[in-house]
Order: C-alpha cells, then structure tokens, then sequence
C-alpha cells in the first residue's frame, strides 16, 4: 500500500480537529472549575411562576434554583399557605437533584386559592452527592 | 478524496454512531450516571479522560476506524471517536429531555464529557461491532490492553449504581471470598474458550496454570484495578472505610473480570 492509499480521510481530520477542540475546552473547563471552586453552602430559592385552578385544587408553579456551589440531592421543599381564614396548608415534596446555579421546575397543590393568603416557601434538608 | 481503499465518509461516521449509541445508551439511560455528570470532581473527571486517551490509541492500533498504519492514524481516530461520542451523547440527552433550558450549561458540559468517555471507546471499536471486518492477531501487550478496555467497559456500566455498593455492605467475609473464587473461575472459563488455545495442550494441568497466571489472574488484577480507579473516580469511596472500599472494588471486580475475560468476543 502506497503512503498516498494510506493517507488519513479529510473528513477524518476535520472531525478530529472537532474532538480536539471538544477535550481542550473540556479540560479548560474542568480546570476552570476546580480552580473557582467555592466550599459555599446551597442557596436556595423559589420563584412562583403560574397559578392554575383546576377541578378541586390549586396548582402553583414554582422554579427552584441553587444559587450555592454545593449540590444537593434528595433536597427536601414545603410550602405553606396561610389562608385568609388563618388555616395554614402545606405541600411538600424531594427534589432528586439540584446542581450548583441549576434550576428546576416543580408544582405544588393546594385546596385553597394561593391568590388569597400569604404563601410561602423554604428548603427544609438535602443530602450530599 | 481519492482514497478507494477506505469507506466514504457517510459509512465512517455512521458506523461510529452506532457504536457510540450501542455502547453508550446503558450509561446515556442511567439516572445515576446524570446525578454523577453534575456532581463529579472536576479532577477525577479529567483524569479518566487522561486515562483514557492513551488506552484508546492502544485500542485504535487494534481495531478502529480503518486499518490505521501511523501513530498520527490512531490519535486522529481517538479524536473522532470523542467528538462523535460527545455529540452523540448530547443529541440522546437532548432528545430524552435530560439536558432541557433549566440545565446549566456547567452541568450539561460536565455530564457530556463523562459520558463521552464509554460512547467514545463505542465509537473507537465500532469498525469491529459492525462492520464484521476481520479479526487481528493481538500480541500479550494488545491482549492487556483489551482486557482492560473490556473491563473498563463493564465497569464504567455498573459502578454509578448504588446497587454495587449496597451488595458489598450485604455480603460477608465469605460471601467476598465465594465471589473472587467464582470470578477468577468464570474468567478461567473464557480464557479456555479463546480460539487461540490449543485444546491438545489443555490435557496437561501446566497448560492451565500457564493460561492462569497469563490471562485470568493478570486480567483480575488488572480488572480490579480498573474497578477501584472506576469506583473513585465516580466518588464511589468518599467517606468509605478502607474495608468497604475493597469490599466494593470486589464487587465490582465480578463483572470487569467477566469484562476484561470475554473482551476479545466484545472488541
């Protein structure tokens, strides 16, 4: 076989030069990463982002995010809505995972209208990776 | 491109594909493997593609892409198998909706790169996955060199799961010593099996102890130790004591012995 016959594809070369491209960002990144590591504790908060009234309850749509560098799973949340009537409900629910500046969006029901009353929200536990 | 002796380009990147999506869809549909892609020590994660890098260009000098002749045709096939496996990987997240708008790109970054590890080696052994191009007559060194790939391989596909650890914890002193027995017995049992031995000469016990110490008890080393680099690099022995880390790297010393045992039937 001639070195001609033997010479690598282009398309070879090209998609080479991508994956070189993919590792060096990758290991910039990583290191990037590890460098601004901070031993911060997760932050957590909750924005409501729709209110829907269905048959029988109330659903509250609700971004969490981690604004903390330290991920957590099993990240136990509640809400508490305190009613005109003084009655206070809650809903609670686990997040399975939260990363560091990751969001997720979750629902929470209710019996009584959210709109009216005071609602609120907090992360009661989580455990780490 | 004036290269009649190769396939065109369409052929080498989907056979890379396939191989990248057979290889690796396990780990792509394991919840554990995401969890682990957000929260991986960033060094431990670089250093498993360090790791890698040169055990995959032992792996292309065997099989690959095409019948690679250069040092330069093995580093170029490595690369394309990272850059297909990357972008496999996040077309497979994207499509099952694991990488959405709420993902960091942090997160999605570090969960690509851990996955591109198996997807790439995927990619890399695809020639011979699929394309049923001939065997290759492997020395001792390339035979190490499969054996750890394979283990790697079976590793990489069970050490996310909480299942490895939790067996470990259930299992006792002789269970342990039950399991490295029946290990090193089944690895025995492939190495018997491989093409390459002659039967006539398996009627002497020397035979088989020859077969041992080169193959099966080298290959469980080698497995072993592949499992115990696969279990930190997951941070699998975070806050584990010294026994249970063992314990661990037994456990999952079964299936990358198996691996690293039946590797020249899987490459």
């Amino acid at each position: 076989m001639s070195p001609k016959e033997n010479k690598t594809p282009l398309w070879e070369n090209l998609v080479g030069l991508l994956g070189l491209v993919l590792l060096c960002v990758g290991f910039v990144f990583l290191t990037w990463t590890k460098i601004t590591a901070k031993e911060s504790p997760p932050e957590i908060s909750f924005s409501i982002n729709t209110v829907t009234q269905g048959d029988s309850s109330f659903l509250v749509n609700v971004t969490v995010k981690n604004h903390g560098f330290q991920s957590v799973t099993a990240l136990q949340v509640e809400a508490v809505l305190n009613g005109d009537d003084k009655n206070e409900e809650r809903s609670n629910l686990e997040i399975d995972y939260l990363p560091s500046n990751s969001t997720r969006d979750i629902g929470f029901f209710f019996r009584e209208d959210p709109r009216v009353g005071e609602l609120t929200f907090k992360a009661l536990g989580y455990q780490v990776p | 491109m004036g290269n009649s002796s190769l396939p065109p380009a369409w052929i080498g990147i989907g056979r890379a594909t396939g191989g990248a999506l057979i290889f690796g869809l396990p780990m792509l549909m394991t919840m554990e493997m995401w969890e682990i892609g957000f929260f991986i020590d960033p060094l431990r994660l670089m250093e498993l593609i360090w790791l890698s890098l040169p055990l995959w260009v032992g792996v292309s000098s065997i099989v690959g892409f095409k019948k690679t002749k250069t040092l330069y045709d093995d580093i170029v096939d490595v690369l394309v198998a990272y850059a297909i496996g990357f972008i496999t990987s996040f077309v497979v997240l994207l499509v099952l909706g694991i990488i959405t708008s709420a993902t960091g790109p942090g997160e999605t970054f570090s969960m690509l790169l851990l996955q591109s590890v198996p997807a790439s080696l995927g990619a890399l052994l695809a020639r011979s996955l699929i394309s049923g191009e001939e065997q290759f007559d492997a020395d001792y060194q390339h035979e190490l060199i499969i054996s750890i790939t394979g283990s790697l391989f079976l590793a990489f596909n069970l050490a996310p799961t909480e299942e490895i650890i939790l067996v470990s914890y259930q299992m006792g002193y002789w269970h342990i010593c039950a399991l490295v027995l029946f290990t090193l017995v089944v690895m025995q049992m492939f190495t018997l099996s491989n093409p390459d031995v002659d039967p006539a000469s398996l009627q002497y016990w020397k035979s088989h102890w020859q077969l041992f110490v080169r193959f099966t008890s080298t290959g469980y080393v080698l497995a072993f130790a592949v499992s115990l680099l696969m279990l930190w690099v997951l941070g699998r022995t975070d806050g584990e004591s010294l026994d249970n880390v063992i314990n661990s790297a037994m456990v999952l010393s079964f299936p990358a012995g198996i691996g690293a045992a039946a590797a020249r039937l899987l490459v």
